[in-house]
C-alpha cells in the first residue's frame, strides 16, 4: 500500500511529523525511509470497518480502535496502521500515539515477504503492544501475533468461517463472521 | 521452486514413492498432485547447507541432518526439506522419513505466501517437529516457530549475525554467523527494500 517518494531531508520524527502535516497525502516514516500511503480498494476499508467496529463496541470508554490515519510512533519510525487499538485517548486532536495496545494490516496475497517483515518487525518492536494482527483480503485468514516480554512471540492462524481470533491481551475474541461481514469471502455470503 | 505437473495414475505415497525412485528429477506429492523440484540459485543452496553442517556438527546422539535430498512423509505428502533433522535409526538405509525433529526452508524470492503457509502448516502437522526454520536468503533473517508438547506455536525472529539461535527442542543453540557463511545477504532490510524498489 505504499510507494518510495522523493522528499526534502529529513533526519528524524520530528522533521518528518513537521513535513507531513504541510502534505496533502499520507505519508510512513519507517526507520529514515519515506513512502506515501496508496489508496486502498473498497473491501480493503470494509475489512478494517467491521475489524474496527467489532472492537469499538468491545473496548472500555477510554480505548478506541481507529482505522487507517491515526499514526503510531514505534521508536524511530511513523506508521499509519489499518487499525489501531489505544487507550491514549485524552487529546483526540492528536494525530499520533506511542501507545498501541494493538494494531492490524490488511494485506494482499501479493504483498511482497520483505513488506510483510518490515511491518511485523516494526509493529513487534512497539511498546505495550499486546498483539498484532495480519488479515488476508483475498481469503479467510488472520494471523494474531502476540510478543513476550522476553522477545519472540506467540504465533496463532484462524482460517475457519466457525472460528475466532481471539485476543487475551484486549480480553475480547472476534468471531471470524464479524471480521469477515458482507465481505463475499464467507462460504455462506455470495460474492459482493 | 517448482513446477505442477499431474500423474492421474499416482494415487497414494506408496505409488508415487515407486515412481519417483525411477525419475532422473527429484518431484514433490501433495495428496495427488506432483511438482517437480527446480533448480536453485547460489545464495539458496549455500544457506541450507551451512544450516545442514551447523546442525550436524552440534546433533544430538542418534540423529542425522540432511540437505535437499532427504523426503518427509506426512499423511498423503511427500516433500523435500530443505534441511531436514531426523533421528530416525534407520535413516541412514532409507530415502523417506515420518520422523522429522527440524524441518528448514530457504525461500525464494519468487516464493508465494500461500505456499509458505501451505508447507509450515504440513510441517507442524507432523507429530515428531519441534521446530520449523524460515531463513531469507534476501536479508538475514531467520523465523523459528517452535512446538513443545500440546502448546501453541511460537515464533523468534533472528535478524542480526551476532545472535545465536535457540533449538530447545534439540538441546542444542546455532550462530546465525555460521548460515549466513560465504553468502553476500545484508543484515539491513530496509536498504535491502530501497534497492529492490530502485530496481523495480
Amino acid at each position: 500500500m505504499s510507494t518510495a517518494e522523493q522528499v526534502p531531508p529529513i533526519r528524524d520524527v520530528d522533521e518528518f511529523l513537521a513535513w507531513e502535516e504541510r502534505q496533502e497525502q499520507r505519508y510512513e516514516f519507517v526507520d529514515g525511509v519515506i513512502r506515501m500511503m496508496t489508496g486502498g480498494t473498497m473491501l480493503h476499508n470494509w475489512l478494517c470497518q467491521m475489524l474496527s467496529s467489532a472492537l469499538n463496541q468491545h473496548l472500555p470508554p477510554h480505548c478506541r480502535a481507529f482505522t487507517e490515519n491515526v499514526k503510531l510512533q514505534v521508536a524511530s519510525s511513523i506508521l499509519y496502521p489499518d487499525v489501531l487499538v489505544t487507550c491514549d485517548t485524552g487529546d483526540l486532536q492528536a494525530s499520533t500515539t506511542t501507545q498501541a495496545l494493538m494494531a492490524a494490516e490488511v494485506l494482499l496475497p501479493n504483498t511482497p515477504k520483505r513488506e510483510i517483515d518490515r511491518k511485523q518487525r516494526a509493529y513487534l518492536a512497539a511498546p505495550g503492544l499486546r498483539h498484532y494482527l495480519v488479515v488476508s483480503r483475498n481469503m479467510l485468514r488472520v494471523e494474531i501475533f502476540t510478543p513476550f516480554a522476553g522477545g519472540g512471540s506467540r504465533h496463532d492462524v484462524v482460517e475457519q468461517a466457525d472460528g475466532a481470533v481471539v485476543l487475551p491481551g484486549l480480553d475480547f475474541a472476534i468471531p471470524m463472521t464479524a471480521i469477515y461481514h458482507r465481505s463475499g469471502l464467507l462460504p455462506e455470503e455470495s460474492a459482493p | 521452486m517448482n513446477t505442477a505437473e499431474n500423474d492421474p495414475s499416482l494415487r497414494t505415497v506408496a505409488e508415487f514413492l515407486a515412481w519417483e525412485e525411477a525419475q532422473p528429477e527429484r518431484y514433490e506429492f501433495y495428496d495427488g498432485a506432483i511438482r517437480m523440484m527446480v533448480g536453485a540459485r547460489g545464495a539458496h543452496n549455500t544457506i541450507a547447507i551451512n544450516l545442514r553442517n551447523a546442525l550436524q556438527a552440534r546433533r544430538p546422539k542418534g540423529c542425522q541432518a540432511y540437505a535437499e535430498s532427504y523426503k518427509l512423509h506426512i499423511s498423503n505428502t511427500i516433500l523435500y526439506p530443505d534441511v531436514l533433522l531426523t533421528c530416525d535409526p534407520d535413516s541412514q538405509r532409507n530415502t523417506v522419513t515420518d520422523h522429522a525433529l527440524l524441518t528448514a526452508e530457504v525461500l525464494s524470492p519468487s516464493s508465494v505466501r500461500d505456499d509458505n503457509f501451505r508447507k509450515k502448516a504440513l510441517y507442524l502437522a507432523v507429530p515428531t517437529l519441534r521446530h520449523y526454520l524460515i531463513l531469507s536468503q534476501e536479508y538475514v533473517q531467520v523465523e523459528v516457530c517452535s512446538r513443545t508438547g500440546d502448546g501453541p506455536v511460537t515464533i523468534q525472529l533472528y535478524d542480526r549475525l551476532d545472535q545465536t539461535i535457540d533449538l530447545p527442542g534439540l538441546g542444542i543453540t546455532v550462530p546465525m554467523s555460521a548460515l549466513y557463511d560465504d553468502t553476500d545477504v545484508t543484515e539491513d532490510l530496509t536498504d535491502f527494500i530501497d534497492k529492490r524498489e530502485a530496481e523495480e
